[in-house]
């Protein structure tokens, strides 16, 4: 079954709703958020820029369900090395202290965007997209990853692009990779046991890391625990034993320091209460008081003028993309539809769980967008060609004479080796693929 | 199996968005209330505090001798002072220097400090972002050097300073800052930036309004040099006598902070930048002067929080004692007499009113123009001949001579040692086989001029003879006569509450055993009872021991108006023995006996001179000081080093020599003042008037039942005999005092604006 491109399936609508959803939203946010103290300065003009990057992302949208998801798929690979070969300059850049004539100039000291004229983009966004694809196009007709060794190799080939977001450095988009990595591996069917030993093993090292990553990047930690009034007078009253969580000094200046975003974005959403405070009104939402409000904290911005009710609604919005998107991907009978569905699901889910969980102070502040929301045109054209990939996989399915993939029976007594479970057929014979 | 996996990624999805809903909830519904409040106070800028306006110092009259006036101040950006103030002077001075980025004299603190500010400034877009981080150092420098040429260059209209005495300046508030910082960092544990990091500092004061306009002209172009308004403190014209008494203001130190008797008020505390009192008037009545900064909020748009926002209190004004005119007029006749003893360094002069022992006139000569101060410090603080910083008429002690003994013949009445009718014989020496001790002091050598004959108290008083006093002063003893100069205040702090003021010295047995390690004996008696010896006392102290001569009645005396009154008390000696030494003093001036009859007499309808003449030994005081040294080839030489004490010599020479070592026990005295010999005798003295004017009646005769309005003391530094030189100054003093307060000697009688404008309002 193949349908046009705009005859969208009921869970497509779905998502196709939810994001119309979110990006009002986000247009009407930086619409009244002025990045200066002039008021009027540059909110109305940042929210055209906003609508202008909206209508690219919906063309390339549209363009991708009009071509199908599997003819993108074919091109997965030479995609994510494209996305990886973008990010070589900023690594250059990030070594070498240069900026390619302002190609790569950093922006608070990181290293993360490509200046390309009139065009700024953030490769590590559209890496992520890139990324779900190639894993998805990597998974789709294996099963080595059912054995720990052959679950290693997804694993080092995801270390390439992480190492290299780690450098810029982007701590927070170099770490999302791996939850997406784990929730598709766990959906195809890797046993379990596996990727507890693997994130086991991965807690067990956090200590080494805690000593590797940089001082702001632990202090954005420290921060979230930080909020604890109890916790600061223990570490300003015996700082000796506190050592590894702060310094008698950042427990002092904690609301002027490492806490401030925090606070603020705390107070923003708390301020809200029920109703909120109204468009464009309340405190926050007239001063530049909390920054990146219109992108990296929108969410606070939500929360403040809309109160709980919006912030629902933006919750809401959210999980109806991730409902659908495993909808679609239990729907779909192809492999690769499966686990790009689901990887999509996991990205936007979890970007969009980490960002708002940030701004309420349940996680670590780090550089992450909420997802068709923020300010910001690499973060909308992905999530907006990721969104549309999701739609493609329900309008496209293809007829599959051979049985659902990734269906492993359990693991029973007398069964010594993963067999496939009933009627599998190696899809590379399946007719139906090949004639997509 | 797919669709169970889908069905637990979508238990962990629903756990993670509870988990949110949760904590929304939490912020949103139940702590609603807390988190409102806090947005709203968020938006409330820290409060910044108004500063206030000192109060002014009035005269008795109600003319203004010094207050606050408007202003601006060229102020720069702490952070670029202190770059500045790390740049060594090596690489401040020479041009080339400021290109040889990253050279081996550079210290890493001060090369970083310049990145940091380099980049800040690119961020803020004042260098193009292509410009590379060296790049932008290089441009700083250039900008940091032509705006200290530049502000060098507009303190030729001020005062003219070089680009060096101004980065001197700039390294001077960084120091002063980094001090205070290190005081705050011990108290709170850790090391932070201090709120004054955050401020700018005046680094040139005092523009007019068309300075001021230039000044914003010339250093638009740098954006860490403000021009704002402000305060600075101006005297009224013609100050120069009243520049001792006023006193001055100087900047908040760390010892000022660490003592601040405001600690408490927030809002009255010393703040790194603020002036306070440091001497004189200014200094004592600080607390009344200062004011209380205001404070004002603003929210994130600038709108002021009327709730936590208050103007600032200015300080209250003084009003002193003193009637300038007077000051002025009494000033320039003391400047006169002194000016025409060649030896005479100075003098000083002090008028009190006696019923309230109010100062009238508190002057010193020589004095200076406070208004000028900046530019002729330099030159008086060399002249360690004249001492112009010295406030005599509080601050010098020198024995009281003759005009103690009044009140050694009291003491002798109150003790009953004589009588107003004994008599004593005076044939010109005590002892008649001592030849050149203990002589009357009208025998010249070993001639006998004159001798006094059998004196009783008035006459003694009349021709101030000596004998008499010593034999007094012998049968009453040290302690006798210690007591009585106590009952008259000499030993205790005359009232004024000045800071530069001297206590003088009341030299009790057990002052002597303690200070100077003798025994009080029979000729200490002797020579404390003509007021000689270690008595001291204060011009001031002069003053109103002639006030409790005239009044019967000690009592501390005031320079500010409308204080408490101090406490008085009466002397205990009896009408008729007050009337025999009330004779006495009138005698010297109107008995033709009298010592000073010959040049202090007084001829008025309504008010008789009386006083009393004093000559104190006085010695010579260095002006110089010899150091030899040896330069770096071993050769030796001597540096003359103008100083008034050997320790601040030393201290110059190491200041202006510091590579070069010397041997402190070397350094010799090279220079005295006065130089010459005196034209009156072997030693030295000091010339002494104290005196009261006394009310006549009607027929002329003296009324001694009437109380005597004013009394006053005048001191001329070398002056040699004290009837001689201070007795037609004393009579010129006494037809001034006419002259200003009318005949009735009415002291609130409004004087007439002299030189200066009254003013009503500010």
């Amino acid at each position: 079954m193949k349908r046009s491109a705009h005859q969208l399936t009921e869970p497509g609508w779905a998502i196709f709703g939810a994001v119309c959803v979110l990006v009002l939203i986000g247009l009407v946010c930086i619409y009244v958020t002025d990045t200066h103290y002039v008021r009027g300065h540059d909110g109305p003009a940042n929210a055209g820029k906003q609508f202008l990057r909206v209508l690219l992302s919906f063309l390339a949208g549209y363009l991708i369900l009009k071509v199908g998801y599997q003819s993108v798929a074919r091109y997965a690979y030479p995609l994510f090395f494209v996305t990886l070969v973008l990010l070589v300059p900023l690594l250059f850049a990030r070594i070498l202290h240069t900026s390619f004539g302002g190609l790569t100039a950093p922006r608070n000291g990181a290293y993360r965007w490509l200046h390309f004229p009139g065009f700024p983009l953030q490769p590590s966004e559209v890496l992520k997209v890139a990324y779900v694809i190639a894993l998805a196009w990597y998974l789709r007709y294996r099963q080595n990853y059912r054995t720990f060794a052959g679950l290693m190799v997804p694993f080092l080939i995801s270390l390439l692009p992480i190492g290299m977001i780690l450098l810029q450095p982007d701590l927070s988009t170099a770490l999302i990779v791996v939850p997406i990595l784990l929730t598709m591996l766990f959906s195809a069917g890797a046993r379990a046991r596996h990727l507890l030993i693997i994130v086991l093993l991965g807690v067990a090292l956090l200590p080494l890391a805690w000593g590797q990553i940089r001082g702001y990047q632990r202090a954005r930690v420290t921060a979230v625990l930080l909020q604890s009034p109890n916790l600061r007078r223990a570490v300003i009253e015996r700082p000796e034993r506190f050592r590894q969580i702060a310094t008698k000094r950042q427990a002092i200046e904690w609301e002027a320091g490492a806490g401030f975003q925090l606070v603020h974005s705390k107070n923003a959403i708390g301020s809200g209460g029920f109703f909120g405070q109204g468009w464009g009104d309340g405190v926050y939402t007239q001063s530049t008081l909390l920054p990146d409000r219109h992108n990296d904290f929108v969410f606070s911005l939500i929360g403040h003028q809309w109160g709980f009710i919006g912030s629902l609604v933006t919750l809401v919005a959210f999980a109806v993309i991730v409902v659908s998107g495993l909808r679609i991907a239990s729907a779909t009978p192809d492999p690769f539809g499966r686990l790009l569905a689901v990887g999509i699901a996991a990205m936007i889910g979890i970007q969009s769980m980490v960002n708002v969980g940030m701004t309420v102070g349940m996680l670590p502040i780090t550089g992450m967008t909420l997802p068709f929301v923020s300010y910001g045109g690499s973060s909308l054209l992905s999530h907006f060609v990721a969104a549309a990939l999701l739609i493609s996989v329900s309008q496209n399915r293809p007829y599959l004479l051979a049985g659902k993939p990734f269906e492993y029976a359990r693991r029973e007594k007398g069964h010594p080796v993963d067999t496939p479970g009933f009627g599998f057929d190696p899809p590379e014979r399946s007719p139906a693929l090949r004639g997509v | 199996m797919f669709e169970r996996r889908l069905r637990i990624l979508l238990v962990f999805v629903g756990l993670g968005a509870a988990a949110l809903v949760l904590r929304l909830a939490q912020l949103q519904l139940v702590h609603a209330d807390y988190y409102r409040a806090r947005a709203s106070s968020s938006l409330i800028l820290t409060p910044s505090q108004i500063p206030f306006v000192r109060g002014r110092i009035l005269d008795r009259t109600g003319l203004v001798l010094v207050r606050d006036e408007a202003c601006w101040d060229i102020a720069i950006d702490y952070e670029v002072l202190a770059v500045v103030s790390q740049d060594g002077s090596e690489s401040g001075n020479d041009p080339r220097a400021l290109h040889n980025l990253g050279s081996a004299a550079e210290t890493t603190a001060e090369a970083e400090s310049f990145l940091r500010l380099a980049r800040r400034l690119k961020r803020a877009g004042r260098y193009p972002p292509e410009t590379s981080d060296a790049g932008c150092v290089e441009l700083l420098r250039e900008e940091l050097a032509s705006t200290w040429a530049e502000l060098a260059r507009f303190s030729a209209r001020l005062s003219p300073e070089s680009v060096d005495e101004l980065r001197e300046r700039g390294a001077a508030i960084h120091g002063r800052i980094m001090h205070i910082r290190r005081a705050v960092a011990k108290r709170r544990g850790f090391d932070a930036p201090i709120a004054e990091e955050m401020e700018t500092h005046t680094i040139l004061g005092g523009l007019d309004a068309d300075a001021q306009i230039d000044a914003r002209v010339r250093f638009a172009r740098f954006p860490w040099i403000h021009v704002r308004p402000s305060w600075h403190r101006r005297f009224s014209e013609d100050i120069t006598p009243l520049t001792h008494v006023l006193g001055r203001i100087g900047r908040v130190t760390a010892d000022d902070v660490r003592e601040d008797p405001f600690g408490e008020d927030p809002f009255a505390t010393y703040r790194a930048n603020e002036w306070l009192g440091v001497s004189g008037v200014e200094w004592a009545a600080e607390a009344t002067l200062r004011g209380r900064r205001g404070q004002i909020t603003r929210d994130r748009d600038g709108h002021v929080i009327a709730a936590q926002s208050f103007p600032a209190l200015d300080g209250d004004d003084v009003t002193l004692t003193i009637h300038a005119e007077l000051q002025r007029r009494l000033y320039d006749l003391l400047g006169e007499s002194v000016r025409m003893i060649p030896e005479s360094a100075g003098g000083a002069l002090v008028v009190l009113h006696v019923p309230s022992r109010e100062v009238l006139a508190l002057v010193s000569f020589p004095s200076y123009d406070a208004n000028r101060f900046a530019e002729i410090h330099a030159t008086l603080a060399d002249d360690t001949e004249r001492l112009p910083f010295w406030f005599r008429a509080v601050a010098s002690r020198y024995p009281p001579g003759s005009t103690i003994k009044p009140l050694v013949c009291l003491a002798g009445l109150m003790n009953g040692r004589i009588s107003t009718t004994s008599r004593e014989h005076c044939s010109g020496r005590l002892f008649d086989d001592v030849a050149d001790r203990w002589r009357c002091w009208q025998v010249d050598g070993t001639s006998i001029r004159k001798a006094h004959g059998d004196v009783d108290v008035v006459e003694a008083l009349t021709g101030s003879c000596n004998v008499f006093m010593y034999r007094l002063g012998e049968a009453l003893g040290v302690d006798s006569l210690c007591s009585a100069f106590d009952m008259a205040g000499i030993g205790r702090a005359s009232g004024l509450g000045l800071r530069e003021e001297v206590v003088g010295i009341n030299p009790t047995p057990s002052w002597l055993m303690e200070n100077k390690n003798a025994r009080a004996t029979p000729g200490t008696a002797r020579l404390f009872a003509i007021g000689q010896g270690e008595l001291a006392m204060t011009p001031v102290q002069v003053a109103n021991l002639l006030s409790t001569y005239a009044s019967g009645r000690f009592r501390p005396v005031s320079l500010i108006r409308n204080v408490t009154p101090t406490p008085e008390w009466t002397l205990p000696v009896t009408s008729a023995q007050w009337q025999a030494v009330r004779r006495g003093i009138y005698g010297v001036v109107n008995d033709p006996n009298g010592t000073a009859y010959k040049y202090a007499r007084f001829d008025h309808p309504r008010w008789a001179l009386c006083g009393k003449t004093g000559s104190a030994t006085a010695h010579p005081w260095p002006t110089a000081y010899r150091i030899p040294f040896a330069d770096e080839n071993g050769e030796s030489h001597e540096a003359i080093v103008r100083a008034g004490s050997q320790s601040s010599a030393m201290e110059r020479f190491r200041r202006d020599h510091p590579a070069v070592t010397f041997d402190p026990g070397a350094v010799v005295v090279a220079a005295r003042w006065p130089d010459t010999p005196s034209q009156h005798g072997e030693e030295h003295s000091h010339a002494w008037f104290g005196g009261f004017l006394q009310p006549r009646d009607s027929s002329g005769m003296v009324d001694w039942s009437r109380p005597a309005p004013i009394a006053f003391a005048v001191l001329v530094e070398f002056g040699g005999s004290g009837g001689r030189t201070s007795g037609p100054l004393a009579r010129d003093v006494a037809a001034t005092l006419v002259d200003v307060f009318g005949a009735d000697l009415n002291v609130d009688a409004g004087g007439v604006a002299w030189g200066i404008s009254r003013e009503v309002d500010r």
